[in-house]
C-alpha cells in the first residue's frame, strides 16, 4: 500500500466537502421550496405557482451556496491551524537565497491612469527591494494603451521610476501596438519573448499593490509546491473615499475573509484566479493556458474575455493544482468609486462569464472546474431569476385580485372551502432567508471579535457594530439597482448585443446628475409602473415589494449621492465603515498615497501644450528622444508607409497636433525617424502660430 | 503685363521707404529675440542648469549670426543641437540630467531584454464532447461493420472456392517472368 500523498489527501477531502455541500444546499433548497408551495394561496396547484416554486427553489439554493460556503469559511477562521492550507508551504524566513528561481512581476496595462499605475508599481518594488530579495525579480509594465496621450505618458513615468528608484535592467516596458486578445493576449506576448527566461509570473493589475514580503513568500510557496501552478491570493480593497466604495471596502474587509476561507474550504487545490495579484508557474502556463478563440461572433463568441477562470481551469485540466492562499495578507487592489463604474465593470464581467457557458462541457475539465463555470454565470444570472420572480408573484397578486375565491370547488361538500394564507409561514421563510443572506456576515463580525481580536483595528466593537447595521441597509437599498441593471447586463449578450471592454475608470470620481439619469432612467420608470399597479390592485402586495420598488425609484439621487466623496470622508472621521489600511495604512499604501513625485530634472513650468503626451513626445527633446529609443523601430515598413507618415508629417505641421486623429498620432509615434524630422522642424520654424501650437515661443 | 527693362546683369536696386526699412530691422532683432527664447527653453527641457543655458545659448546664437543666409531661429537651432549633441542626436532620453552626460549606468540601459522567443499555442479544447463521442462511435461502427463485411466476403468466396480478388496490374505483375 503506497502512503497518502498529501495531494491524494486534499483531494479526498475536498470530494467530501463538496458532496456534503451539495446535499446540505439540496435538502435547505427542498425544504424551502415546499414551504414556498404552502404559502402560495392554490398551495402550488396553478402553473403560475410552479413556477413561482421553482424560480424560489433556483434562488434559495444560490444564496444557500453563500451560506454554506460561509460557514465552512467560518470553519477555517476558527481552526487554530489549517493543515490544508497552501501557506503552510512557505517558509519561516524571508529568503530566496537558496532557489536559483527567477520571477517576472508583470503589470499589463490598456488605457489606465498613468499615475496611479506606475505609483502602485513603485510602491511594490520599493517594498520588495525592502525584502532584500529583489535581485530575484524583474520588473515589466506591458502596455496595451491605443490612446497616443496616454501611451507617451506611460513612457515617461517609466523612466522616471527607472530614475528615482534606480530601477534601470529591473524595471521594463513594453508597448504593444495591437492589443490582439486584450489582457490575455498581452500576457500571452511577454510568455512568447520572455517567459522561458522566468520560472514564475506574477501578475498585477493596474489598481495593485502587494508588499514584497507576500511576493517573497508566493515565490517560496511555490518552489515547496512543486506541483501548484497558480496561487491567487486575496485581494482586499483600499484607497477609494466615496461613500458606495467606502462600503464596498468595509465589506470586504470583514466579511471577505470567511468567504474566501470558505472558497478554498471547498476548492482546495482546484480553486479559480481572479487574474491579477498571484503567481503563476510559467512553463505549464505556456504550454496549456493558450487561449482558443471562440467560434461564432461576440458577444458569446470570440475572443474569451474572462480569461482568468478558463486559464485557471485548463492549468487545472493539465494536472497542475491551483490554490487560493486566503490567509496571505499583503495584497491590494482598488474598486470603482460609484454605483455607475461598479456597474459598467459588471457589465463587462457579466459578458465574460456568460461565454463560459459555452466552456461548460468542454472534455477534460474538473467539476470543480464546471461548478466555478456556473458560479460565474449565476452570479449574474441570479438577477435575471430575481426579476422573473418578482415577475411572477406580482402576476400572482394581481390575478389574486382580479379572481373571485371558489368556495366550493367539489361539487355537494357539506364546508367551503376557505382560502388559506399563512402569514407566519411567509414571515419564517422569509426569516430563513435573512438568516442565510446575514448570518455569515454576522459571524464574520464575531470572528473579528471574539477569535482574531481585532476590533479596534476597525473603529471599536461600537463602531464595528454600527457599521455592520449601516452596511447591511446599504446593500439592501443597493441590491434592487444591482439586480435591475445584471439583467439588462444578462439579456443584452444574450440577444447578441456587443459590450464594450474599454479600460476601467478608477480614481475617486464622483456621478454627475445627467449621467445617473441616463444610467437609471428606463428602471425608475419600470419600478414606478410596477409599484403604481400593485399599489392599485394589491396593496398588501405592494407593501411587501416596496423595499425593491422605492430605492429604484430613487435610484438617481442615491446613485449620485453615494458616489460623493464628502459623505464618505465624514463617515471615516466619525470611525465609520473604517478599515485597518485607514486606521494604520501599511508602508507600501503610505508610498502610494505619496504619489509619483516630480520628475526628475524638470525644474521649469512646462509649456500648456506639452500637457498631453503626443505633443510632448514631439517638442520636449528628452521626451523624444526617449520615445525614439523605446521605440526602437527596425523593421522595414511597405512602400506607402513613408509616403503616407510624411503626409502625416505636413498636415501636423502646418496644422499642428490637434488636426491629426489618434490613428496618425499612432503612425507618427510608431515612426521614429518622422518623430524626429518633426521635432526638428518644429523648433526650426520660426512662424509664431506654428511654433505656438506646439508650446515654444 | 510690365515689361523688364533692365540690361543682363544689371540688378534690380529697390528703393524702400524708411518705415519698412524699420520693419525689417524689427522682424530682424524679433528673430533673434525669439532665437534666444527658443535656445533657452529647448535648454531647459533638456535639464541643462541654468548657468550651462546661459553660456551654450549665447554660444549657439553667436555660430548662428556668423551663417549669414539662413533665417535665425533656423541656425539658432541648429547650431546649439550641434553644440548639444555633438555625436549627433541622444541615444535615449534616460540622462537624469545634463551633468550625467547621458551615462547613468555601468550597463546601457534597456527598455526590454532580450528576446528569449518561446510557443504558447492556443489549447485545443473539445466543448462538445458528446458530439465528438458520437462521431466516435460513428466512425468505429462504420469500420467494423466494413470490417464485417469483408470477412462475410471472404467467408463467401471460400464457399464458393474463390480465390481473393486480386488487382488486375498485381496479377499481371505475377504472371511476368
Amino acid at each position: 500500500m503506497h502512503p497518502e500523498t498529501p495531494r491524494i489527501r486534499w483531494q479526498r477531502t475536498a470530494r467530501l466537502r463538496r458532496f456534503l455541500l451539495g446535499l446540505l444546499i439540496l435538502s435547505t433548497t427542498l425544504i424551502a421550496s415546499s414551504y414556498m408551495a404552502d404559502v402560495l394561496p392554490g398551495l402550488g396547484s396553478t402553473r403560475l405557482e410552479l413556477a413561482i416554486v421553482i424560480v424560489f427553489g433556483a434562488l434559495f439554493a444560490w444564496v444557500s451556496i453563500g451560506f454554506w460556503e460561509g460557514v465552512g469559511g467560518l470553519f477555517t477562521l476558527w481552526r487554530r491551524r489549517d493543515p490544508l492550507a497552501i501557506s503552510a508551504a512557505a517558509g519561516a524566513g524571508l529568503s530566496l537565497a537558496r532557489t536559483d528561481c527567477r520571477t517576472a512581476i508583470v503589470m499589463p496595462i490598456c488605457n489606465e491612469g498613468v499615475d496611479r499605475a506606475f505609483a502602485g508599481l513603485r510602491a511594490t518594488y520599493r517594498s520588495l527591494e525592502g525584502t532584500g530579495q529583489i535581485e530575484h525579480f524583474d520588473f515589466f509594465v506591458l502596455s496595451d494603451t491605443g490612446d497616443p496621450d496616454i501611451w507617451v505618458e506611460e513612457e515617461i513615468a517609466w523612466a522616471d521610476l527607472c530614475r528615482s528608484v534606480g530601477g534601470f535592467n529591473r524595471i521594463f516596458y513594453r508597448h504593444r501596438t495591437s492589443n490582439y486578445k486584450r489582457k490575455s493576449g498581452n500576457i500571452a506576448d511577454f510568455c512568447k519573448r520572455w517567459g522561458r527566461d522566468y520560472r514564475y509570473m506574477v501578475v498585477l493589475d493596474a489598481d495593485s499593490v502587494m508588499c514584497g514580503e507576500t511576493i517573497v513568500r508566493l515565490v517560496q510557496i511555490m518552489e515547496r509546491s512543486p506541483n501548484a501552478g497558480i496561487i491567487q491570493t486575496s485581494p482586499l480593497p483600499v484607497n477609494r473615499e466615496s461613500l458606495i466604495a467606502r462600503v464596498q471596502q468595509f465589506a470586504s474587509h470583514v466579511y471577505g475573509p470567511i468567504f474566501t476561507a470558505g472558497l478554498h474550504f471547498l476548492q482546495l487545490g482546484d480553486s479559480h484566479s481572479w487574474g491579477h495579484n498571484m503567481i503563476i508557474r510559467i512553463e505549464p502556463f505556456m504550454e496549456h493556458c493558450g487561449l482558443p478563440t471562440l467560434p461564432g461572433k461576440p458577444p458569446l463568441g470570440g475572443q474569451i474575455l474572462s480569461h482568468d477562470f478558463v486559464e485557471a481551469a485548463l492549468m487545472r485540466k493539465a494536472g497542475w493544482e491551483v490554490w487560493l492562499a486566503h490567509d496571505l495578507t499583503g495584497s491590494y487592489e482598488e474598486i470603482p468609486s460609484s454605483l455607475l463604474n461598479e456597474l459598467k465593470r459588471d457589465r463587462r464581467w457579466s459578458q465574460g462569464n456568460l461565454q463560459h457557458f459555452r466552456l461548460l462541457f468542454t472534455a477534460g475539465l474538473f467539476p470543480a472546474h464546471r461548478a466555478l463555470f456556473l458560479h460565474g454565470i449565476m452570479s449574474y444570472g441570479s438577477a435575471l431569476l430575481w426579476f422573473l420572480f418578482l415577475c411572477l408573484s406580482s402576476a400572482e397578486a394581481i390575478a389574486e385580485a382580479f379572481q373571485k375565491p371558489d368556495y366550493f370547488p367539489v361539487e355537494r361538500t357539506l364546508f367551503p372551502e376557505w382560502p388559506l394564507w399563512h402569514p407566519r409561514w411567509a414571515l419564517t421563510l422569509l426569516a430563513t432567508t435573512a438568516v442565510l443572506l446575514f448570518l455569515p456576515k454576522i459571524l464574520s463580525v464575531l470572528t473579528l471579535i471574539l477569535r482574531q481580536r481585532r476590533a479596534s483595528q476597525f473603529g471599536g466593537v461600537l463602531r464595528l457594530l454600527l457599521s455592520l447595521l449601516l452596511e447591511a441597509l446599504f446593500s439592501a437599498v443597493f441590491a434592487p439597482m444591482r439586480m435591475a441593471y445584471h439583467c439588462k447586463c444578462v439579456l443584452l449578450p444574450l440577444l447578441g448585443r456587443e459590450v464594450g471592454w474599454a479600460g476601467q475608470q478608477r480614481g475617486d470620481r464622483e456621478t454627475r446628475w445627467t449621467e445617473a439619469m441616463r444610467f437609471h432612467s428606463g428602471a425608475m420608470v419600470v419600478a414606478l409602473l410596477w409599484a403604481a399597479v400593485l399599489f392599485v390592485y394589491n396593496r398588501s402586495f405592494f407593501w411587501w415589494t416596496s423595499p425593491i420598488s422605492i430605492p429604484l425609484i430613487f435610484a438617481v439621487p442615491l446613485s449620485v449621492w453615494c458616489s460623493r466623496v464628502a459623505p464618505g470622508r465624514v463617515l471615516r472621521r466619525a470611525g465609520l465603515f473604517l478599515i485597518p489600511e485607514e486606521s494604520k495604512p501599511p508602508e507600501e499604501l503610505r508610498d502610494l498615497a505619496r504619489g509619483p513625485g516630480s520628475p526628475e530634472g524638470l525644474d521649469f513650468q512646462l509649456p500648456s501644450p506639452w500637457q498631453q503626451g503626443f505633443v510632448r513626445a514631439v517638442a520636449d527633446p528628452r521626451v523624444n528622444a526617449l520615445h525614439r529609443f523605446l521605440v526602437q523601430s527596425t523593421r522595414k515598413v511597405s512602400g506607402s508607409t513613408p509616403r503616407l507618415n510624411q503626409a502625416i508629417l505636413k498636415k501636423a505641421l502646418s496644422l499642428g497636433a490637434g488636426s491629426l486623429s489618434a490613428r496618425e498620432k499612432r503612425r507618427l509615434l510608431r515612426d521614429p525617424k518622422s518623430l524626429l524630422e518633426l521635432h526638428q522642424e518644429i523648433w526650426e520654424r520660426a512662424e509664431g502660430k506654428t511654433a505656438r501650437m506646439w508650446g515654444l515661443p | 503685363m510690365t515689361i523688364d527693362t533692365r540690361k543682363p546683369g544689371q540688378e534690380e536696386v529697390v528703393l524702400r521707404p524708411l518705415q519698412e526699412s524699420r520693419t525689417e530691422a524689427e522682424d530682424i532683432a524679433n528673430g533673434w529675440a525669439t532665437a534666444t527664447r527658443r535656445a533657452l527653453l529647448y535648454l531647459k527641457a533638456l535639464g541643462v542648469p541654468p548657468r550651462d543655458c546661459l553660456r551654450l545659448a549665447e554660444e549657439a546664437l553667436s555660430c548662428a549670426e556668423r551663417e549669414a543666409g539662413s533665417p535665425a531661429v533656423q541656425s539658432a537651432m541648429i547650431s546649439l543641437r550641434s553644440l548639444v549633441y555633438p555625436g549627433g542626436v541622444p541615444a535615449n532620453g534616460l540622462s537624469s540630467g545634463w551633468t550625467s552626460g547621458g551615462v547613468l549606468h555601468s550597463r546601457t540601459p534597456m527598455a526590454v531584454p532580450p528576446v528569449n522567443r518561446g510557443v504558447m499555442i492556443p489549447a485545443s479544447i473539445d466543448r462538445r464532447p458528446w458530439l465528438t463521442l458520437l462521431l466516435r462511435f460513428a466512425r468505429r461502427f462504420r469500420s467494423s461493420s466494413r470490417k464485417a463485411r469483408r470477412r462475410r466476403e471472404a467467408e463467401a468466396r471460400q464457399d464458393l472456392q474463390i480465390g481473393p480478388v486480386m488487382p488486375r496490374v498485381k496479377e499481371e505483375k505475377r504472371r511476368a517472368p
